[in-house]
């Protein structure tokens, strides 16, 4: 009767799930401005430290067990948060590259398909990511590594500044 | 065939089936059109659509499995049983192929076509219902309060019709034209992207 009740409730659930899903809509942001306004600072060499293997086994030699796990536990939460506000960035910039798809200029729209893919790429790996720290924080000996984060967020935010400098520079143009 | 003297109780429970099992073959299919449209128009995510829907479908299939190996029913015949576990077993890996698509077509903020979300909402609401349907038959038996789960398939399916329906009547949405953002605007996005590079 538990699997029953277990598949019942998963199936009410996902029911309620699609109701919601039919009937709502995403947050978009229609200004520039306003996207702007949301985006996140992220340290990226906050991040890079706490994420860094050699940091972590100087950590690990030099605290008591317990101790390290607890300071452990706590830079993840850190990086897991850093990365939260990597992977809400990438779905501002997404929007904009979204946006720059349907331009009717020929360089801005390819230039915005490239910000689009590189945002989903962007938003996918922070997922990943994400979730490899999520297992560490529960099995602290996982030896798992969200390497590249911070080389493919700079790839992808200097896309999208390329951008901005186009249309600036088409702006001024005008 | 119900109806007809001349079709054995055998022949109508084999017909009954190939329906059954034709129909899941088809909701699975439309399923993966709509994953093949959600991502072609994103290069970079045309490879990984595919794979997440292999995947997930495997993963789905051994979930079903272990949830169906597990439970114990307790009014099931022996002609009962197989339609049953395939019934449940199909549903289970339906609703979670299409909560994984939705779930992940809102967390990556892709666009849906006019048509293709209401496809999906239309199918899960179906397909959900029918779960909950299977889970009351693997435990009290195939004949279950026929009448009233009738009425809820019934209703179920004219829900997800009326979905379809609506969607078809709406027009297709236009390619909306981006209000082109101001110099100082995109002199200030800049900033705050150059901000971000340099940090």
């Amino acid at each position: 009767m538990i699997i029953t009740g277990v598949v019942i409730a998963a199936a009410v659930l996902a029911l309620i799930f699609f109701v919601l899903r039919g009937v709502g809509a995403a947050r978009t942001y229609s200004t520039l401005q306003e996207l702007t306004q949301q985006i996140e600072p992220v340290d990226l060499e906050a991040f890079r430290n706490l994420t860094e293997p050699s940091e972590e086994e100087f950590l690990r030699s030099a605290l008591p067990p317990s101790q390290f796990r607890a300071i452990q536990r706590e830079r993840l939460r850190a990086a897991i948060d850093y990365l939260g506000g990597v992977s809400h960035n990438a779905a501002l910039l997404l929007q904009l590259g979204q946006a720059a798809r349907q331009s009717a200029d020929q360089q801005v729209a390819e230039v915005g398909r490239r910000v689009t893919d590189d945002a989903l790429r962007m938003r996918m790996y922070s997922m990943m990511a994400i979730g490899k720290l999520a297992v560490r924080y529960v099995i602290p000996g996982a030896k798992l590594q969200p390497g590249g984060v911070i080389d493919r967020y700079q790839q992808l935010t200097s896309a999208a500044v390329r951008l901005g400098k186009i249309q600036v520079a088409e702006k001024k143009a005008v | 065939m119900d109806a007809m003297d001349s079709v054995t109780r055998d022949q109508y429970y084999t017909a009954w089936l190939i329906e059954r099992y034709v129909s899941a073959g088809l909701r699975f299919a439309v399923i993966h059109e709509i994953f093949h449209h959600v991502f072609r128009t994103y290069p970079a995510l045309q490879k990984l659509g595919g794979r997440i829907f292999r995947w997930s479908t495997a993963l789905l299939m051994v979930v079903a499995v272990v949830l169906v190996a597990y439970t114990t029913g307790t009014n099931l015949d022996r002609l009962s049983v197989v339609p049953i576990v395939i019934d449940r077993a199909v549903d289970i890996m339906q609703v979670g192929l299409l909560v994984v698509l939705l779930l992940l077509v809102k967390y990556l903020r892709l666009t849906w076509s006019t048509y293709a979300l209401p496809v999906a909402v239309g199918l899960g609401l179906y397909s959900s219902t029918m779960l909950v349907m299977a889970a009351f038959h693997a435990h009290y038996g195939r004949y279950f309060e026929p009448v009233l789960f009738g009425h809820i398939e019934h209703i179920s399916y004219s829900c997800s019709n009326l979905v379809w329906f609506t969607a078809l009547l709406i027009p297709e949405r236009a390619v909306q034209p981006v209000e082109p953002p101001s110099a100082e605007e995109l002199e200030s996005w800049n900033a705050a992207l150059q901000r971000l590079l340099e940090q």
